[in-house]
């Protein structure tokens, strides 16, 4: 017991070192723990499946850097899903930096869809309509930041063309093909198969619930782990599809899709983490402890 | 070559942070500083310039000057001055004498977000929340579902009893339903910690990733 309570006062930086290597040395050997799909991941796995080709989705980035890690994956994943099935993206972002992040997301799906292109047309597993190469204003747009949240929102369901006449580029929306519909009609928030939000915090997926009487469009989220428990309420309520939470939430949407990317990769590092966790918060509840019985027996 | 000098000052901005973890240091300063100015001088130019002000604002107002494609034929929105002018009020906020000529648009904005939101709140969060909160505490032939709605709904009424501070939490009905809720509540913060733990090991792990993949290419 003396032990437990000489490591109670084991100094801070000791537990820092301890994680960081239970983070760094499964990435040096290349771990690989199997991933096994949850109900909310397949939820909107599914949903995505039975959209039909040419389905405009609306993908809003509301997140920065201090969150890509965990959304990133999710969005370069789903947005991956979407070129195979030959849907089209369409990013905005209620966050400033939410078109840097789509951005990114974009480039880096558009080059994982192009090297396994063949392979996967191979396998059958993409849309009859589906090219080698995804073009920008004809397949996918980014159409960068806007502020307001749910007055953004609430913009788009009275004039989806009114908050974007430029993406993010400047270039005039009003000509791209993504926004063209075959009866002349003008682009509307009803032509979207499904708003998808990757959600950090405030203003993200639940500027969309709020608004969900005016634009009534299937919605699913891509969320922080810290914000898991929150948004879990709406999928029991039925108001979200589907949701990927964290990495472990886009290491599962990988899998669905067949794709090895950063979620998958983290999730050696992470389980290990978390055990490393669990046995410092063991270890500190036993320290705990045995110094009560210790002052009782001195008392 | 420019992709190897970002991935190299990401690398060393990246260590400067890290470098807090040992003691407070003149390298994890600067980082911070540095990231508040940049972060300041990219929202200003970047963002609310070039994606916010000049598409939804300039290019409306002077089409001819700012808009492009077919939109740069398009008549002047001149309504569009007002909002513009309400958002210039705004500036005043760095005079110490007539800051007060900003609260005109604070007020505007605020009282469409509150009637906004207490209006949505209502109908998106309230609503269906109770409404799935009533269930049949029996499902025939399905004992996992029935013992799922049976905790869901004694967990939202003894949380329910928890919040409800007119009373002491004593006596054997209302102080037991009390200590109920305590309990929900206690496995509630643990789940919300478990998954923020999780959330910042996710954050580490992309760091590394950075460090070791893109920066020394050894994983």
């Amino acid at each position: 017991m003396e032990l437990f309570i000489k490591l109670k006062n084991l100094d801070r930086r000791w537990v820092f070192l301890c994680v960081a290597l239970s983070v760094v040395l499964p990435m040096i050997f290349k771990m690989d723990f199997p991933v096994f799909p949850g109900k909310n991941v397949e939820g909107l796995f599914n949903f995505m499946e039975k959209l039909p080709e040419g389905t405009r989705c609306f993908l809003s980035f509301d997140f920065d850097p201090a969150s890509e890690p965990e959304l990133g994956p999710s969005a370069i994943a789903i947005i991956t899903h979407m070129f195979r099935k030959n849907l089209k993206p369409m990013c905005g972002g209620n966050w400033p930096l939410g078109g840097e992040m789509a951005e990114a997301a974009l480039s880096k799906a558009a080059s994982v869809y192009k090297s396994t292109f063949e392979e996967m047309k191979a396998a059958g597993k993409l849309a009859a309509g589906c090219k080698p190469v995804v073009e920008r204003g004809v397949d996918f747009v980014n159409l960068g930041y806007k502020p307001g949240a749910i007055i953004h929102v609430k913009a788009l369901c009275s004039d989806f063309m009114g908050p974007y006449p430029q993406d993010r580029d400047g270039n005039s929306t009003k000509e791209m093909p993504i926004f063209m519909n075959h009866d002349g009609r003008k682009f509307e928030m009803s032509d979207v198969g499904i708003i998808i939000s990757f959600t950090a915090g405030t203003g993200g997926i639940e500027s969309f619930i709020s608004v969900a009487g005016d634009h009534k469009r299937p919605m699913a989220a891509g969320c922080t782990s810290v914000n898991i428990p929150r948004f879990v309420t709406y999928l029991q309520t039925g108001q979200l599809v589907g949701m990927t939470g964290g990495l472990p939430g886009a290491a599962e949407y990988e899998a669905l899709i067949g794709f090895f990317g950063k979620g998958r990769e983290g999730m050696a590092p992470q389980s290990i983490a978390h055990l490393i966790i669990m046995l410092f918060i063991i270890i500190g509840n036993i320290a705990y402890i045995a110094e009560q019985r210790k002052a009782k027996k001195k008392a | 070559m420019t992709s190897m000098l970002s991935i190299w000052v990401g690398a060393f901005i990246t260590l400067c942070c890290f470098s807090f973890l040992y003691r407070d240091n003149p390298f994890y300063r600067f980082a911070e500083h540095l990231f508040v100015g940049v972060s300041a001088g990219y929202y200003f130019s970047v963002i609310s310039f070039h994606q916010v002000l000049k598409p939804n604002l300039l290019a409306k107002i002077m089409p001819m000057q700012f808009a492009t494609g077919s939109a740069a034929t398009t008549p002047p929105e001149y309504m569009l001055l007002i909002p513009g002018f309400m958002g210039l009020l705004m500036l005043f906020r760095f005079s110490a004498n007539y800051s007060w000529v900003s609260r005109f648009t604070v007020a505007f904005v605020m009282g469409v977000s509150t009637g906004l939101a207490i209006v949505y709140s209502a109908q998106q969060y309230l609503i269906p929340q109770v409404a799935k909160a009533i269930r049949p505490i029996v499902v025939a032939g399905d004992f996992f579902q029935s013992f799922s709605n049976l905790v869901l709904v004694v967990g939202s009424v003894a949380c329910l009893f928890y919040f409800f501070f007119s009373t002491e939490h004593r006596g054997p009905i209302y102080g037991n339903i009390s200590k109920v809720g305590i309990w929900y509540l206690m496995l509630s913060f643990g789940a919300a910690f478990g998954a923020t733990v999780m959330g910042r090991i996710s954050l580490l792990i992309g760091r590394f990733s950075f460090l070791l993949h893109d920066w020394l290419g050894i994983v």
